[in-house]
């Protein structure tokens, strides 16, 4: 056993009732790597890291840890060892400030009782000076931004020195800022020898970090191979198991002349945004696009009442909508956002079934006398949508909890929600395809289209400029609040749009 | 999995399965327990304690909680008293605690809606608030009368059809209501929405501020409700009589919870919970325990319950 070798896996399998989660995985990874673990939702790379951290146990296999053979039962066995992960759902105190977080642990104390505040902040500047990271320390994390408490749950693991980080899509709440950093981060600890997997989606940043590429398909590995061996299709295909023709289907420009939106000089209460103007065509599908935090979701919450209008009007098919408007009103006119946080603004985790999750876009179309619901009108309504060709919902049973699906299923009964109510006039969509795997992607990419063909206009934010030049008839590009730019479809230019925003 | 299958059955139905086996205990232990004039007493013992605990389904389903129930249900009481005292005609007195039901539940509705005070603190304050102001009314002691109309005394004491207690009349047309609203209508689907993530249920056109101030509303009115069978039931009314209510209401709502639905608060699980609580405390007295022995019951059960329902919850993830 070579002294380079981090961490290998002989023949770890882990069985769950009824399912075999991951069978027979080897793999080696070396001080000083960067690997990636590629797979769609399923194909087991969580069960394959909550095992190296210790979460799980696996039912057969070996792991070695610096060549030691090892049997973590708890993560704290993990984390004595060295290996640290950084979740994807992040894990922090609230009211904790930066600097307490990132240390929590490894307080510095003044005595053997006492906390000293003050040289813990001073070490955590030194870490963030020293990774070039700059975020507020000195105040509750609640009060920062989703991509300031990533950076800081990053920071956090670096500042306890792991030889092994495991990164679950860090990158997936992070504006290009953030990421550049925390690419920054993991070459320096690269240097200093330590192994790092990352788990993501986002191809293009696998192909930018990583130096080797381990790709999971149905608990089983498919392939690892060196970057550079293999291109986007590759791995797409080895993720699929099949051929994918296509990332995006083809665009038919369906766009009636009548607007289904048109928003006039819009200014929020809170000024996150001023003076947009846009349009959107019915059967057309416009993109909006722009860095995180630059307005985008702002636009659309003031568009659906969510959010108070202090200037501007907006108007659904010519007509003016009163000010002062809620969700509510704006659903009875055929409006419906789907929004971005899908855990915590879309689906009913607690007391509600799938089916529920889903009939509660129907229930004036499935209740009667004094509003009394029909079981047996929305059980029907449950299998008529979910069984659509076009949408395809996987489950196991009508009364699951919404959470043991993947993320992609749960995305498409959010859609199937709203878009086969008989009023749909405009969908708002903010990224939809947000922690999604390629091949549902491409199935929401298509329906998307549909909906247009269908007459319906669309309206699409999103943070991957690939999807909206993808899918979209025409463009906005929003920065600090302001619309920027509009192109359409024949004008789309990657290094143009990209100018536009940064 | 099949096995999986029967114990959640059993795991749902446990709470009337302790019903019946504790009810076989009773029964063997004293006579007078399945005899049909103590099983209605047991229905009329838990009326006014279920009234109150259908309320507090509504809110604790919408996400709230509300502990100014008792409050609300000890001025209903003592205002009836006082009324019927000054000779006030009984229709008047209880349209008059009705509506201070309705502005309690407005005003626990406007401290926790629009000042966003969270809901457990807002409504000790409430409670407080409107237990002094019963105890003003009081005079900080008993209020009591033995000169009452035939009126006044029909929702505590008449028998219907001759042996049928009223209060268990009132119980009965209360829980159809609320279970039917609840389970069956879209507005019932709404409470559960905002129960389960407010802000998912914005996003889906529901508004949740209003449905969670209906439920603060809807809880006061039938405190209130309940004040009017104490007064009538009693004649008599301690300043604070609807406090020894307040925990077994809420107790009863959460244990109702792992009755059918896996801990989600529901109208028919808070009526078995109610029926259960006072079978305990009935058969208790009847073969000579004592009410510390019921409580120590009660706590145990509940504990016990509670924590079967979560073993139940973390086998699922």
């Amino acid at each position: 056993m070579s002294q380079a070798v981090a961490l290998e896996l002989r023949g770890i399998t882990k069985r769950f009732p009824g399912v075999v989660a991951n069978e027979d995985i080897h793999m080696v990874i070396e001080k000083g790597e960067i690997r990636a673990i590629m797979g769609e939702n399923g194909a087991g790379k969580s069960t394959l890291c909550n095992m190296i951290t210790g979460l799980l146990s696996p039912t057969e296999g070996e792991l070695l840890f610096e060549g030691r053979k090892r049997e973590f039962h708890h993560p704290k066995d993990a984390l004595a060892a060295g290996i640290r992960m950084v979740y994807q759902e992040r894990n922090l105190i609230e009211y904790l400030t930066g600097a307490q977080s990132i240390c929590l642990g490894l307080e510095d104390r003044k005595g053997r009782f006492f906390v000293d505040e003050k040289r813990m902040l001073e070490r955590a500047v030194a870490i963030c000076q020293e990774i070039g990271a700059d975020v507020p320390l000195n105040v509750p994390v609640e009060y920062l931004s989703v991509a300031q408490q990533q950076m800081i749950e990053i920071i956090r693991a670096v500042a306890h020195d792991p030889r092994l980080l495991i990164l679950d899509e860090p990158t997936a709440s992070l504006g290009s800022a953030e990421v550049k950093i925390l690419f920054s981060v993991m070459r320096k600890l690269k240097e200093k020898g330590v192994a790092i997997v990352i788990i993501t989606h986002k191809i293009d940043e696998v192909f930018e970090i990583a130096d080797t590429i381990t790709i999971l398909r149905n608990g089983r590995l498919v392939d690892t191979v060196k970057n550079g061996d293999i291109d986007r299709m590759d791995a797409v295909r080895m993720m699929l198991g099949r051929d994918v023709s296509s990332q995006f289907p083809e665009v038919v420009n369906t766009a009636k002349k009548e607007k289904a939106l048109e928003v006039r000089n819009l200014t929020d209460v809170g000024k996150r945004v001023s003076h947009i103007n846009l349009n959107v065509c019915q059967g057309e599908v416009v993109g909006l696009y722009g860095l995180l935090g630059s307005g985008r979701t702002e636009i659309l919450e003031s568009i659906y009442g969510l959010r108070g209008i202090l200037e501007g009007e907006v108007f659904l098919h010519g007509e003016i909508c009163p000010p002062g408007k809620r969700s509510g009103d704006m659903i009875k006119k055929g409006v419906f956002l789907i929004p971005e946080d899908r855990r915590h603004l879309s689906i009913f985790r607690e007391f509600f079934t799938i089916r529920e999750n889903l009939s509660i876009g129907y229930l004036d179309q499935i209740s009667g006398f004094l509003g009394m619901i029909s079981r047996k009108k929305e059980r029907k309504l449950f299998r008529d949508i979910t069984s659509r060709e076009e949408l395809r919902v996987k489950y196991a049973r009508e009364n699951q909890d919404i959470e043991e699906l993947s993320g992609g299923n749960q995305q498409k009964l959010v859609l199937g929600r709203w878009i086969y109510r008989k009023n749909l006039e405009l969908l708002l969509l903010d990224e939809p395809t947000h922690g999604i795997d390629v091949g549902v992607k491409y199935d929401i990419y298509v329906l998307i289209r549909k909906m247009a063909a269908r007459g319906k206009g669309i309206l699409v934010v999103s943070s991957e400029l690939p999807e909206l030049t993808g899918i979209c008839d025409r463009l906005y590009i929003i920065k600090d609040g302001q619309i920027k730019g509009e192109l359409s479809r024949r004008e789309f230019e990657n290094e143009k749009i990209l100018e536009m925003v940064l | 999995m099949k096995h999986n299958a029967i114990v959640d059955t059993l795991r749902r139905w446990i709470l009337p399965i302790i019903i019946l086996v504790m009810g076989t205990v009773f029964a063997i232990l004293s006579p007078t327990f399945l005899k049909t004039q103590n099983l209605l007493n047991i229905l009329n013992q838990t009326a006014i304690m279920s009234i109150m605990a259908i309320g507090a389904t509504f809110v604790i389903v919408a996400g709230e909680m509300d502990l100014s129930f008792s409050s609300t249900a000890s001025i209903s009481a003592v205002l009836c008293l006082t009324l019927a005292i000054k000779g006030q005609n009984a229709l008047l007195s209880w349209v008059i605690v009705l509506l201070i039901g309705l502005a309690i539940g407005f005003f626990n509705a406007f401290i926790v809606v629009k000042l966003k005070i969270p809901s457990m603190l807002g409504t000790i304050g409430t409670q407080i608030l409107v237990g002094g102001i019963v105890a003003w009314i009081a005079n900080g002691g008993t209020v009591w009368t033995s000169r009452f109309g035939t009126l006044f005394a029909i929702p505590g004491r008449a028998l219907v059809f001759g042996f049928l207690p009223f209060p268990v009349v009132i119980l009965a047309a209360v829980f159809a209501v609320c279970l039917v609203v609840l389970e069956k209508t879209v507005l019932g689907r709404h409470f559960y929405a905002v129960g389960g993530n407010a802000r998912a249920a914005d996003h889906a056109g529901i508004n949740a501020s209003q449905i969670k101030a209906l439920s603060f509303v809807a809880l006061g009115v039938l405190a209130a409700l309940s004040g009017i069978v104490i007064a009538s039931k009693f004649a008599s009314s301690t300043c604070n009589v609807g406090s020894g209510y307040l925990f077994p209401a809420i107790i009863a709502v959460y244990l109702g919870s792992i009755f059918l639905k896996d801990g989600v608060p529901n109208m028919w699980g808070t009526m078995v919970a109610c029926l259960f609580l006072q079978e305990l405390s009935n058969g208790f007295s009847l073969i000579g325990l004592k009410y510390w022995h019921e409580d120590t019951t009660q706590g145990i059960v509940m504990i016990l319950a509670i924590a079967m329902q979560m073993a139940g919850k973390r086998r699922k993830k």
